[in-house]
């Protein structure tokens, strides 16, 4: 009954089993040598055959074989339907950057509208190939990235101990329509989405190299902080729990974290007159807009025009002068409107989980296959996954609640424009929608 | 005149607008102070209130024009909507939205939340 691969993590004296039944006897010597013997709750004796029969169908080499399969069909999109390439702000730097004109944007001068990685990335690009050929370079290279999401989900499953839902995960990340056009959107989502699960590989799985792994941990967190800096706050409390007492893997990724974000803070202050720590003028902005009556999800959480008049006005200052004003925009904002904020978060969050309003006029049979599917199916498959990890396993149930619950809220908080906002974390709902496709003996 | 290109606001400068009505053809530009974001509509049949949607087989065009970068809607590649809540021989207002493709390099911009209020020339 024992099946040696899920059998997953040993960490720190405590041995997590994949089966309750079926040892006997045989853990005795462990516990006497002091392991803590964890039944792990996903996998009970009464869906274990099954979990197993599943991570025999797929194993590695079936994920890597998808994951080629992905990168071929992806490369065989863009390469016959070239399909056009959403810009935003980041597309706009990085024409600067390569032209020599620093990290600044439009007619406005320097910026810190954006993290400084992911336009230096497309900056790179654009440098190297020239504009157009640039682009789809770094727009390949996403869809490479993404193309080995499923090997990177397969992994972290088994380091979370967790494979059966893990390879799951990853063959729905492999069909998930949106995350395969997505990658040809030129903004640092596709970046975010891997690098937060190869954060959760390196974070959960067993590491030769403690330090080693520290710091890649720790770059990531301050790649965040930088670039998506709302997921560096759930990331920074489980290295803190996972790594509980480690100071010295705890302290490695601080000072990595440090480290990459000490340069930008520094540019910050020097510029702006106050450091960069992470996007203040990009968030001030974004919860600006969220009021305006042209952008709001509903006329009672819209401001007068007046605001919009004078948000026109300040975004086309030079950012030192302009922070102070938008901040006091921002806060004049929640002085009136703050009783409203509870009620206004409730319908963002709905919106978040379903379909913004900007999107409501596109039912394009492109939109209904790329967006409007995936977004039903998923909520399908995430009641029923939650209620039956709810029995089976809720610490994962739990933890990944929690982060998307975070996640959510920031967003509710602020505004629910954009779809790509919930790809930053729909990939980790995967896991629990994976729950209910877990094949029954 | 105004809209959000990307999620960028752009408002148009008083006096940068210009709207005509000409052998049933409808024409609302307009251009921000900076002259640097240049924002066209141009509806083709269309005389009461009313949504027309530019996609293939449709005469509409929106163009956008965003530092010297064109971003083209027509019946030929990018999509939209352009909405007249009110429609006279004089005036129009209206919403619209679009997604412009640059023909060459094959760039993709969205432009939504847009408003108008034009008084023809």
């Amino acid at each position: 009954m024992f099946d040696p691969s899920p059998v997953s993590q040993q960490d720190g004296g405590v041995l997590v089993l994949t089966a309750q039944s079926g040892f006997g006897g045989a853990l005795s010597p462990l516990r006497s040598r002091g392991w803590r013997i964890v039944h792990h709750p996903a996998c009970s004796s009464r869906n274990f055959d099954s979990m197993r029969l599943a991570v025999r169908r797929l194993t590695w080499r079936h994920i890597l074989a998808i994951c080629t399969i992905s990168a071929i069909a992806r490369v065989v999109f863009l390469l016959i339907a070239e399909p056009p390439i959403p810009v935003a702000e980041d597309y706009a730097i990085a024409r600067h950057i390569a032209a020599g004109d620093g990290f600044s944007i439009y007619e406005r001068g320097p910026t810190s509208i954006k993290g400084p990685l992911y336009p230096t990335y497309l900056a790179a690009w654009l440098w190297v190939l020239g504009e157009q050929n640039g682009l789809r370079a770094a727009i390949l290279v996403q869809h490479l990235l993404y193309a080995a999401m499923p090997a990177l989900l397969f992994q972290l499953g088994r380091a979370i101990a967790r494979p059966t839902l893990g390879t799951i995960a990853a063959v729905l990340f492999a069909l998930h329509p949106t995350y395969f056009y997505h990658a040809t959107v030129a903004e640092n989502t596709t970046w975010v989405v891997v690098m937060s699960a190869l954060w959760g590989m390196l974070v959960f799985r067993e590491s030769r190299s403690p330090i080693g792994t520290a710091l890649a941990a720790g770059a990531i967190i301050g790649s965040f902080i930088l670039e998506k800096p709302m997921l560096a706050v759930p990331m920074a409390m489980i290295l803190g729990l996972r790594w509980w007492r480690r100071w010295q893997q705890l302290t490695t990724a601080a000072l990595a974290a440090a480290l990459l974000v000490l340069p930008w803070a520094v540019r910050g202050a020097v510029l702006f007159g106050e450091p960069t720590l992470t996007k203040s003028y990009s968030s001030t902005l974004t919860f600006i807009h969220s009021w305006l009556p042209s952008m709001a999800v509903h006329p009672r959480y819209a401001v007068p025009d007046s605001v919009e008049r004078a948000l026109d006005s300040l975004t086309k200052l030079p950012e030192r002068q302009a922070l102070p004003a938008l901040r006091s925009l921002a806060t004049d904002i929640l002085a009136t409107k703050w009783s409203i904020m509870p009620e206004r978060t409730i319908v963002h969050a709905l919106i978040f989980w379903t379909i913004p309003p900007r999107y409501w006029q596109s039912w394009s049979l492109a939109f209904v296959v790329v967006r409007i599917v995936p977004v039903v199916l998923l909520t399908v498959l995430w009641i029923w996954g939650m209620a039956i990890l709810w029995r089976q396993d809720r610490p994962l149930l739990l933890g990944v609640l929690g982060i998307v619950a975070w996640v959510t809220l920031v967003y509710s908080l602020y505004h629910v424009l954009n779809i790509r906002y919930k790809l930053e974390v729909e990939w980790l709902e995967l896991f629990v929608c994976a729950a209910p496709l877990v094949p029954k003996r | 005149m105004s809209a959000m290109v990307g999620s960028q606001q752009w408002t148009a400068a008083s006096g940068m607008i210009e709207a005509t009505v000409s052998n049933g053809v409808i024409a609302i530009a307009g251009m921000d102070a900076s002259a640097a974001v240049q924002i066209q509509l141009r509806v083709v049949g269309v005389s009461q209130p009313g949504t027309v949607q530019i996609a293939a087989g449709q005469p509409h065009v929106a163009m956008l024009s965003d530092r010297g970068t064109i971003y083209n809607a027509t019946g030929v590649a990018g999509s939209g909507t352009i909405t007249f809540s009110k429609l006279t021989s004089t005036e129009a207002e209206g919403t619209f939205s679009f997604v412009g493709i640059n023909p060459q390099s094959k760039l993709e911009q969205n432009v939504t939340n847009g408003k108008f209020s034009v008084r023809f020339k």
